[in-house]
């Protein structure tokens, strides 16, 4: 639990389409459940399909749904690079959980832009004093239930490397919450794998 | 969560999308009639509404309809509330200037049925052409403007917003900000009123409701007395509130700024009196008066628009901190860290954080990542579309005007295709003046909704003008780029009532254009003969380039049980690079040395493999490749298949 004044951060990042915004309702439904104050802040619209994702999930004490830029406690990124275009939020108090597998930009593809490595991303990273734990979790979801339920793997390794404000089973209740029952199966399966990913 | 909307649990908290807890207020409120055109952010609050009306049949009855722009959305909820129905229209902030004229004169009538207009404003435009401030409307059409600072309050302020309504006769303004229409937070659900939906019998009031200059004279006369009571009302209100501090130094601060300045004085550690204003107009004479008693500065903390700054200036002349000296920018939306850096240069304490610093560390570590902008789907029919009208225009140096839609995007590179791009329709009008003014040729493209919307009467103009060049009409059968919306032409309503499809091609060649042809634009071949036959036409020709949007195409294949065939490159591609350099499917890409293509993401339109010049992209061949399941994976030479 959280006590008064206290709070949790989370900056989710990815690529429009990797379910983001799912992740988000996983988290804020479990921090309802739990009777948490929590406030989000979701990229909708013009940026919705293959681009750049930022959602903000705020607990406790806090009163806009926006994360102050250094401020991020957490953040949990879906894809290496875009840990690096958010990195204003981040401190050297920040813990980040970090998909290694990459989805290459056009930009790249195409000559116009180069992708760092892995190894240099944590570095810079690092270099700021942000504690990096760092894992494939597309692999992760692609073994135990499809690429898809990567969204959900990231949340259960979350819930290891942080202490959330709330148990393991609030987690997945809210996934069985948020996602379709034919759903609930293989999700709840990526969501304790990603948590025994640590 | 859209059942958490409906949920029937009075007292219950649940984590609602700011835009799905103004669907819940207005329900809450008993709404009878709703209309919207969408936009982003306003998009979701009718998509809720259309999509729980049908379990609340019987329960709690209201129409939701998709009018076919923000003026005949207004137009609908006037004629609800004029049968003393409660009328709410939904649009963003550029909506409202196509309902303005609707807005100003309804200002006059008054409302009967308690009407709200929802107008949603997006600073930093995240999703929009500009930056407007919709507040100036409460003034301009002089009309109460109503702003919440939390999902929560978007919830409550809804059903206060038809109260306020009622009591005065007055359509209410109610104005959101992307951050809290995009924004998610805990909401108290209250009683959802039993409700079904009668027909009234009309009863007309030529005095007020037919705005002859002699009965317009006397209802402006009315509307101001109405306003002067409202702000009498608003500074008695309990949506504006004082919370008492200590020192000399205040803070307004309205909408979503109220919750920067909250934070921002936590992290200060500071301790001074906040008016928390929730009417921005009127505003609350009185109430601002007694706050300012016994202060000696005062700061306004409000997005966008000096609005309450310069309505301050002209009541006091209290020393003011805002955007016109320079403490609080006038462009983009706030953080916390903007407001708190200004009220700690007003107040001479230190900021929590050197924010300055962190932000240019951050964007020194942002440039290593490679530029990420939203992008056409794979399989999307504009893309194609595209990729033939920058092939003739190449060749021509030709004119690309064009709209508002999810084919902006094709301003981007590789394409750069699109040339303009103002506000809805405006494609057809500028090429209507282009017409004039250039000596080259011109195609301009609008999609579907877009020409539906505000497209017509520019093209009556075309034809009557004798205008000369091409339309290309984008016809993905729906509103795309705002998240899957019917229009008229679709046909569908939503609530399981029936519609009639409006006929493109029937309004075009209603119009007088002679030149009509309809190309599935995944016919690369056709649809460039087909442009260059309307180029050489002479006069006005219209292309409907006609394919679903891919997104729904994928779906509706998959409801089927249709196969989708997955392409592959096979080892004839020379790396010409033609499909990543002038086409741009995002499912291509470069694995190591050799273009790909993501087989999660391609959606078997195929149109890469008629543009490849060495015809290397072909479809998997294994018939295998198309059986679901586990075992096709392992086999497949092309490595083709994954679970979808």
């Amino acid at each position: 639990m959280l006590t008064d004044g206290e709070k949790l951060d989370i900056l989710l990042t990815g690529v429009g389409g990797q379910g983001i915004l799912t992740s988000a309702a996983i988290l804020g439904r479990a921090a309802v459940n739990a009777d948490i104050n929590v406030m989000g802040a979701e990229t909708h619209g013009m940026a919705q399909r293959g681009g750049s994702v930022e959602v903000h999930i705020r607990m406790g004490d806090v009163y806009s749904p926006l994360i102050p830029v250094g401020g991020a406690d957490v953040m949990v990124s879906l894809e290496p690079v875009e840990a690096l275009r958010y990195s204003k939020y981040v401190s050297e108090k920040t813990t980040i959980v970090l998909n290694t597998r990459k989805i290459v930009p056009l930009s790249v593809s195409i000559g116009n832009a180069e992708y760092p490595s892995i190894a240099k991303i944590t570095e810079i990273l690092e270099g700021i004093g942000c504690k990096v734990h760092s894992f494939d979790a597309t692999a992760i979801a692609e073994n135990v239930a499809k690429p898809q339920a990567t969204n959900v793997v990231m949340i259960g390794a979350l819930s290891k490397v942080v202490k959330l404000p709330f148990t393991f089973e609030y987690l997945e209740n809210a996934v069985k919450l948020v996602l379709p029952e034919k759903l609930h199966k293989m999700n709840v399966k990526a969501l304790k794998a990603g948590f025994e990913a640590f | 969560m859209v059942k958490d909307v409906i949920m029937d649990a009075e007292g219950k908290k649940v984590f609602l999308l700011g835009n799905e807890a103004i669907a819940r207020g207005a329900i809450e409120a008993g709404i009878d009639v709703a209309a919207t055109y969408p936009g982003t952010p306003s998009s979701e609050i009718a998509d809720t509404l259309a999509m729980v009306c049908t379990s609340l049949k019987d329960k709690m009855e209201y129409f939701i309809e998709y009018s076919t722009n923000e003026k005949v959305a207004f137009e609908v909820a006037i004629g609800a509330s004029l049968a003393g129905k409660r009328g709410m229209a939904i649009m963003k902030h550029v909506g409202v200037n196509v309902a303005s004229d609707a807005l100003l004169s309804f200002a006059q009538v008054g409302a009967r049925g308690g009407f709200v207009l929802v107008s949603a404003d997006d600073p930093g435009m995240h999703s929009s052409q500009n930056e407007q401030d919709n507040r100036w409307y409460g003034k301009f059409a002089m009309l109460p403007v109503i702003e919440p600072s939390n999902v929560n309050e978007g919830k409550e302020y809804i059903k206060l917003a038809f109260k306020i309504s009622e009591k005065f006769g007055l359509p209410v303004i109610f104005r959101t900000v992307t951050r809290l229409n995009h924004s998610r937070g805990v909401v108290k659900l209250g009683k959802i009123p039993e409700k079904k939906f009668e027909k009234v019998k009309w009863n007309s009031s030529i005095k007020t409701d037919v705005l002859l200059p002699i009965n317009a004279r006397v209802q402006k006369t009315v509307l101001q007395k109405k306003l002067a009571k409202i702000q009498e009302f608003f500074s008695k209100s309990d949506i504006n509130w004082i919370e008492n501090g200590k020192g000399t130094t205040g803070v307004i601060a309205s909408g979503l700024s109220y919750a920067y300045v909250k934070e921002a004085l936590e992290n200060l550690s500071l301790d001074i009196p906040v008016l928390k204003l929730s009417s921005t107009y009127p505003i609350p004479e009185k109430l601002i008066l007694e706050f300012l008693e016994g202060l000696e500065r005062v700061t306004i903390v409000e997005e966008l628009d000096p609005f309450i700054e310069l309505h301050l200036k002209a009541l006091t002349d209290i020393e003011v901190f805002g955007k016109m000296n320079g403490y609080f920018p006038v462009n983009y939306e706030y953080t916390t860290h903007i407001v708190e850096e200004g009220i700690a240069k007003i107040t001479g304490v230190a900021a929590s954080r050197n924010y300055s610093q962190i932000i240019e560390r951050g964007e020194k570590m942002a440039q290593l990542a490679p530029p990420r902008p939203p992008v056409l789907c794979p399989g999307c029919p504009h893309i194609a579309s595209y990729y033939v009208i920058k092939k003739v225009a190449k060749e021509n140096g030709t004119a690309l005007p064009s709209d508002i839609g999810c084919y902006t995007l094709a301003a981007t590179k590789p394409l750069e295709a699109v040339e303009t791009c103002i506000c809805m329709g405006a494609s057809v009008g500028v090429a209507n003046g282009l017409s004039y003014a250039v000596d080259g040729e011109i195609i301009a493209t609008i999609g579907d909704s877009t020409f539906l919307h505000a497209g017509i009467p520019a093209l009556i103009d075309a034809v009557y003008n004798n205008a000369n060049f091409v339309l290309i009409i984008l016809d993905n059968n729906t509103t795309g780029m705002t998240g899957h919306q019917p229009h008229p032409g679709t046909g569908l309503r939503p609530c399981g009532l029936k519609g009639r499809a409006v006929s493109i091609e029937d309004i075009v060649k209603g119009i007088g254009v002679e030149f009509v042809e309809v190309v599935n634009p995944y016919d690369i071949g056709k649809m460039e003969k087909t442009l260059r036959k309307a180029l050489e036409y002479g006069g006005v020709a219209v292309i409907i380039s006609r394919m679903p949007c891919s997104l729904i195409w994928v779906r509706q294949r998959r409801k089927t049980g249709e196969k989708v065939p997955v392409y592959t490159v096979t080892d004839d591609c020379n790396l010409c690079m033609e499909c990543m350099t002038s086409f741009t499917c995002p499912a291509i890409f470069m694995k190591e040395d050799k273009v790909a293509i993501n087989e999660n993401m391609c959606v078997g339109c195929g149109v890469c493999s008629k543009i490849c010049p060495e015809k290397a992209i072909k479809i998997c061949q294994q018939e295998i490749c198309w059986v679901r399941g586990g075992v096709c994976n392992r086999i497949c030479p092309e490595k083709a298949i994954k679970f979808r």
